[in-house]
């Protein structure tokens, strides 16, 4: 049952002040159905001093209407096509929304900060921009959606987390729940749309596909743990959500960071909550055993992240053999002495950020790589000295980029820095071209300082 | 200010130049080249990623997401 005052604009309390009103907002929604997540997201935005909610009502939201028009409103007695959405504040800071639909698990749409045990964690970030009365507000979320548990499953949430994530982030299109159904193949006709009994994981693959988000597949059981834990990180350092299928369940990591040397997961899980930290992925997993892991891309992105990072070992090998003076480097390299981090970035991005990298990567070797004619997408791996720990300022001693839309078997280098040189490779040339530059003892990553463990 | 003057005004006096790469002569010789069981070691490990990839997709059929 909605409450009685539901989606009407007056008469109806507005400001709930938290946390000494918290049981009123939740007793207002649980009339709806009992949900865990409307707690999680009231506990998070509480973590972050969170002094009152405020209520927008009514409130039309394009999610929601999407699964009404093509599934409740069919119905003999269906429910409102308004929702509620409830602004979180912590005196004059925002810290979310969350939009309250009138359906047993009422948690729609919402983008809330990630609380602080989570913030050094979280890789999938994406801007949500909020109006509301003549108001521009924002903020830095990952997306998040309750199941209805029957329009939609948790496999239609977890598509449509992501989906919406590279919408925001990445500029791909933006899709509601009944795209993403329709996307899945599972939708009967426009007329006769079912309720869901859920998704076998060929058909969130498809939809995917269909929503213009190809996927590379990874399947756990074929990598040992620290091969599995590199795997996702690339993803995840790239800003890619990694989407994790369990038994009969599916979520997405959102993140990582390090505990007293041991990896911990950032996860979004639509029966849960928003931000849900997974320590000892490997046997102490709530959700149990990783059956496979699903990555989306934004865009034409045909080398997997590990093709990626073989070619740039292979290339930084291979041209560091070429000059006397990166001898003493490849020397370096065989014995093993750099830890390789790899992410994917818009080429542009990253041109941009050259200027914006640490002062130590000197203007020559900037103006080398922003000539360089790049692809739309490169990977780019970092060999950082195990000497330095992750997130030092000097930690990065060479750089490579490849082609993220050449061949997946046969990756294709782009440019390079390497201690004393810069390498470039352009399009039709049989052979790199190589130049001196000045000899680096080491630069800060590209890659923001997260929990690191600490290497001796 | 016409159009074209004031394309002109937003244009990096240097972007021209920035377009021309930057890059110094083609690497032919190499002093310490890869040996062919080098190449070959790093072509098995492209090699063994695509048949990965098509073992995971072969079984999606199988696995319910819920």
């Amino acid at each position: 049952m909605v409450p009685v005052d539901w989606a009407r604009a007056l008469e109806r309390p507005r400001r709930y002040l938290l946390p000494e009103e918290r049981p009123a907002l939740t007793d207002r929604y649980e009339a709806l159905g009992r949900s865990p997540q409307l707690h999680a997201v009231l506990d998070d935005v509480l973590q972050h001093g969170a002094s009152h909610a405020i209520v927008e009502s009514p409130y039309v939201d394009f999610d929601y209407r999407s699964e009404f028009s093509h599934m409740y409103s069919r119905s003999f007695n269906p429910p409102s096509d308004k929702c509620e959405r409830l602004l979180f504040f912590a005196q004059n800071e925002f810290l979310g929304f969350a939009v309250i639909r009138p359906s047993h698990k009422p948690v729609g749409r919402t983008a809330i900060a990630p609380p602080p045990e989570a913030e050094a964690l979280a890789c999938c970030l994406a801007r949500h921009n909020v109006r509301t009365a003549g108001q521009r507000l924002a903020i830095e979320a990952f997306p998040f959606l309750s199941q209805d548990g029957q329009y939609g499953r948790c496999a239609h949430a977890a598509i449509w987390s992501v989906a919406r994530y590279h919408h925001l982030r990445h500029g791909t299109g933006r899709h509601s729940i009944a795209a993403v159904v329709d996307a899945a193949g599972t939708r009967e006709a426009v007329d006769r749309t079912f309720s869901s009994g859920g998704l076998y994981l060929h058909e969130v693959a498809r939809a995917f596909h269909s929503l213009g988000l190809p996927t590379f597949m990874y399947d756990p059981a074929k990598y040992d743990p620290e091969s599995l834990v590199k795997v996702v990180c690339r993803y995840l350092n790239s800003g890619f959500p990694v989407v994790l299928n369990t038994e009969a369940h599916l979520t997405v990591l959102t993140g990582y960071g390090y505990e007293d040397g041991q990896i911990v997961f950032l996860r979004s899980d639509d029966n849960l909550r928003p931000y849900e930290l997974i320590r000892n992925w490997e046997d102490q997993d709530p959700l149990r055993r990783w059956e496979m892991l699903l990555v989306p891309l934004p865009a034409r992105i045909h080398v997997p992240a590990e093709a990626a990072e073989i070619a740039a070992r292979r290339h930084m090998d291979r041209i560091a053999g070429a000059a006397a003076e990166t001898l003493s480097f490849r020397q370096r390299l065989k014995d093993g002495e750099f830890r390789l981090r790899t992410y994917a970035v818009d080429a542009a991005e990253y041109k941009l950020s050259l200027a914006n990298r640490d002062p130590a990567m000197t203007p020559t070797i900037i103006e080398h790589h922003q000539s360089v004619p790049l692809g739309a997408w490169v990977w780019v791996t970092e060999f950082q000295s195990k000497q330095r720990n992750l997130g030092d300022r000097a930690e990065v001693v060479a750089e490579i980029v490849i082609d993220a839309t050449s061949h997946r078997a046969r990756p294709r280098p782009l440019l390079a820095n390497l201690p004393g040189r810069c390498v470039a490779w352009l399009s039709n040339e049989a052979h790199p071209r190589g130049r001196e530059v000045e000899r680096l003892d080491g630069y800060g990553s590209a890659l923001p300082a997260r929990p690191a463990p600490v290497f001796a | 200010m016409t159009a074209a003057t004031h394309d002109q005004a937003l244009v990096p006096e240097n972007l021209a130049d920035r377009l021309v790469p930057k890059v110094g002569p083609m690497i032919e010789d190499y002093l310490e080249p890869l040996t062919q069981d080098e190449e070959q070691a790093y072509e098995r490990e492209l090699d063994a990623i695509e048949p990965a990839h098509a073992a995971a997709a072969a079984r999606l059929r199988t696995l319910f997401a819920g």
